[in-house]
């Protein structure tokens, strides 16, 4: 009996024991003086980094609040020093490991972001899985956009770059670790999504372009829907918004609700080399890019002959990247598509659409086949005459030529022959 | 005269859960990037080559088990030498065991305070270890018997977790090229990091205090032979979701779930927890056996001494060396590499030259 008791208040000890110290309870964050930074926004000023942090701040279901709001900067001579500065300020712990997105402004990006992001790496407080993003212009400006998408500006950044399964294709996505990872490696160059605003005031004249400009339409609008994939081709032709003109619209707003009129565009992409900003790939290069690199969800690429579009669903991608060593050095780049009618405005590619999906027309094959050849030409010849190593040579020069790597590393990339083999096939319809 | 030890002895299932339970949680804090930073994508040769190092010391341990009749190793030495001379060797393994535990102890404690706190904790929350570690050290064999029963689930668990989140983020051509020119890079970067292999060596502490069974030597080997595979998975793993940045990722676990699960819930705290529970054990199974070799090496007849000795001594320590791990590793790494080689590796090949005598025949 005795020795039963022994064991048992043996047992309580040693879980009580455990829940010390398995658990926070030694050092306790107070959660009112702990701020939840869910994005940061680092631009370069003159006496250093800028440092704009968007605080996650819970929401009442009847209330709303000022993007703004949720916004604190400090200045410092480097990213931690400014982390600091916003703590001294604010009197809050900054609790970094919500931190989902980091913007990075365009300055920061021509000067070199590459001190930055190593930091972000190396640093204990934050996330490396956070995605990266440049803007164009200073994050502040953009962490402080009132957008329809969500009350807060950040998440609906982060929407617009990972949230929607088809944004995946269409965006050059990047977060710390692949950045850095990609910079550190043989490639020595990386990209991330280049975020741009598109004005919904071109859409004023159209019913939906009120729903949009009306804040609280917007909001009822974006709470009910969450979809970003339902409002995005409301500003499919919208053109890139010029961000001064934005800024100065919501400037002149006075007080009270504020008006959210812009939504993030993240379909280009910036490419870096040594840390800094060579190169913005186009919508459709981002796009081909995506689908040599990885697989393709929920893409649907048109193309069109005379005035006839057709919308082509990507329904597989098979890419193959690889060199080849005969007179010069040669790229070889593969990409297969197999692709079926999404939908058409011409009735060879509709007829019997609701029966069953119809064949895709030879021409459309032919035509998809000639705009992929053309964009992926013209991106990996611009990018091997940067010697930018956007396709990775010198990453399969050593994993799959170890031996002729001594003799072929230091070669200049726009050596390199481009062999490039684009095939569009049509899925067959299900029997 | 039967030690208390000696009255309690381990099963053999027990002595394959402890390697199978407590080696590989203590190789994926830190190790993974020390390697990586040495040799890069070979990592997993250096992993390889320590292994089979392990393997071969412990076939020497039941080499030995064999030759003197599942003698304890006191026995042995006191029997072919002298007292004064077991004792001697010892006290040398309290000490080895001693300086075994401090990078795992600090390893742990960064790693707890990297991954559960935000904030720098008070120094004090790592004493309860200590505490457990104390009152396991005044137990006798079978508490490390029945701690691995236990653990052995939660470390299947936690690897499992962990393999199902990171696999999906790892690219295995970051493994590539297997076949390069021959180089020093593994043989070096293992002797820097040769702390945390030589794990087999415990056996030699258990000679003697476990009932032999049939083809244990096979039982054994594999059970070592499966902890290390898992291991070398996870270092694959890791440098095929790090690649170039694999030397800077000090605390893997957490860092290589994470990418799966960037917009779902983190229940990869769940495998982080579970392998941490097997990590309190397996950092006390060296200083336990520290403490049962200061028992024996000064004559005493409980461990009571050692253990308050020890236990307070390496508190003392994790407090004042709290977050300067990698200076300590710096020091261990660069000083005492030789005598985790002498203890590890050389002292039980050594064992095996001494002769086999009879049961009851003493040294003259």
């Amino acid at each position: 009996m005795k020795s039963r008791l022994k064991n048992k208040i043996v047992i309580v000890i040693a879980l009580i024991l455990t829940i010390f110290y398995f658990t926070n309870d030694f050092a306790l964050i107070d959660i009112e003086k702990t701020a939840i930074i869910v994005a940061l926004g680092i631009d370069k000023v003159d006496s250093g980094i800028e440092l704009t942090a968007q605080i996650g701040v819970p929401q009442a279901s009847q209330q709303t609040f000022n993007n703004e709001d949720t916004l604190i900067s400090a200045k410092g001579e480097t990213v931690m020093e400014a982390v600091e500065n916003i703590s001294k300020r604010s009197g809050w712990f900054p609790k970094l490991s919500f931190c989902n997105v980091i913007i990075l402004g365009k300055d920061l990006a021509n000067d070199n972001v590459q001190i930055v992001c190593d930091h972000l790496l190396a640093s204990e407080h934050f996330q490396s899985s956070a995605l990266l993003a440049v803007c164009d212009g200073t994050a502040r400006d953009f962490l402080s956009t009132p957008t329809p998408l969500d009350n807060i500006s950040s998440f609906a950044i982060r929407k617009v770059i990972v949230e929607n399964g088809a944004a995946t294709s269409r965006v050059g996505d990047s977060n710390v670790k692949s950045f850095c990872q990609d910079m550190h490696g043989k490639k020595n160059c990386g990209y991330m999504p280049f975020i741009t605003i598109i004005s919904g005031e071109a859409k004023e004249e159209g019913q939906t372009g009120k729903e949009v400009n009306s804040g609280k339409n917007c909001a009822d609008f974006s709470e009910k829907s969450g979809d970003n994939g339902l409002i995005a081709p409301l500003f499919e032709n919208c053109d890139t918004f010029s961000r001064d003109r934005f800024l100065s619209s919501t400037e002149g707003q006075s007080g009270g609700e504020s008006s959210p009129s812009a939504i993030f565009d993240a379909t280009k992409t910036a490419v870096f080399k040594d840390g800094k900003i060579v190169d913005i790939l186009s919508e459709d290069e981002t796009v081909y890019l995506n689908l040599l690199n990885k697989k393709a969800q929920r893409l649907v690429l048109t193309t069109k002959i005379d005035d006839k579009s057709c919308a082509l669903e990507v329904y597989k991608n098979k890419h193959n990247l690889s060199l080849d060593f005969g007179v010069k050095p040669t790229l070889n780049l593969d990409l297969k598509l197999t692709v079926r009618v999404a939908d058409s405005t011409t009735e060879s590619a509709n007829n019997n659409f609701l029966g069953r999906r119809s064949k895709v027309p030879d021409e459309y094959l032919l035509s998809l086949e000639n705009d992929a050849t053309t964009v992926i030409k013209s991106l990996a010849t611009r990018m091997l005459e940067k010697g930018v190593d956007l396709f990775g040579i010198k990453d399969r020069l050593y994993k799959y030529h170890y031996f002729k790597y001594e003799d072929y590393k230091n070669i200049p990339l726009d050596q390199y022959l481009i062999n490039l083999n684009v095939q569009v096939l049509t899925l067959d319809s299900p029997k | 005269m039967m030690s208390p030890n000696e009255k309690n002895k381990l099963k053999l299932r027990q002595i394959c859960f402890i390697f199978l339970a407590f080696m590989p949680v203590t190789k994926i804090a830190l190790l993974p990037s020390v390697l990586a930073g040495f040799c890069e994508e070979r990592l997993f040769v250096a992993t390889i080559l320590g292994f089979l190092l392990d393997i071969g010391v412990l076939l020497c341990c039941m080499r030995l088990f064999y030759k003197h009749q599942n003698s304890t190793l006191f026995n042995v030495l006191e029997t072919n030498f002298s007292k004064t001379f077991a004792k001697i060797v010892y006290f040398g393994y309290g000490v080895y065991f001693i300086l075994k535990a401090i990078v795992p102890l600090l390893e742990q404690q960064d790693y707890v305070h990297n991954t559960l706190y935000e904030i720098t904790p008070s120094k004090l929350v790592f004493i309860p270890l200590f505490i457990v570690s104390f009152y396991q050290s005044l137990k006798g064999l079978k508490v490390l018997g029945r701690s691995a029963d236990a653990c052995i689930y939660l470390t299947a668990l936690g690897f499992l977790l962990i393999f199902f989140l990171s696999i999906p983020e790892a690219d295995f051509t970051n493994l590539l090229p297997i076949i390069q020119k021959p180089t020093y890079k593994p043989v070096n970067a293992l002797f820097k990091s040769i702390m945390w292999f030589s794990d087999s060596v415990y056996l030699l502490l258990f000679l003697g205090h476990f009932e032999g069974e049939k083809r244990q030597t096979l039982k054994l080997t594999l059970s070592y032979l499966g902890a290390s595979v898992v291991v070398i998975l996870f270092m694959i793993t890791f440098y095929a979701v790090f690649s170039s940045i694999a030397n800077s990722r000090f605390f893997a676990t957490p860092e290589l779930t994470i990418y799966t699960l960037v917009d779902s819930v983190r229940f990869d705290y769940v495998a982080i927890f579970l392998l941490m529970f097997s990590q309190v054990f397996a950092i006390i199974l060296p200083i336990y056996l520290s403490t049962k070799c200061f028992e024996r090496a000064f004559a005493l007849k409980k461990s009571l001494v050692p253990a308050i000795i020890i236990n307070a001594g390496l508190c003392i320590f994790s407090i004042i060396f709290s977050g300067k791990l990698f200076k300590v590793l710096g020091v261990i790494s660069n000083y005492f590499g030789y005598v985790f080689i002498f203890f590890g590796y050389v002292v039980p090949l050594l064992l095996l030259l001494i002769p086999k005598r009879g049961k009851n025949e003493v040294k003259a």
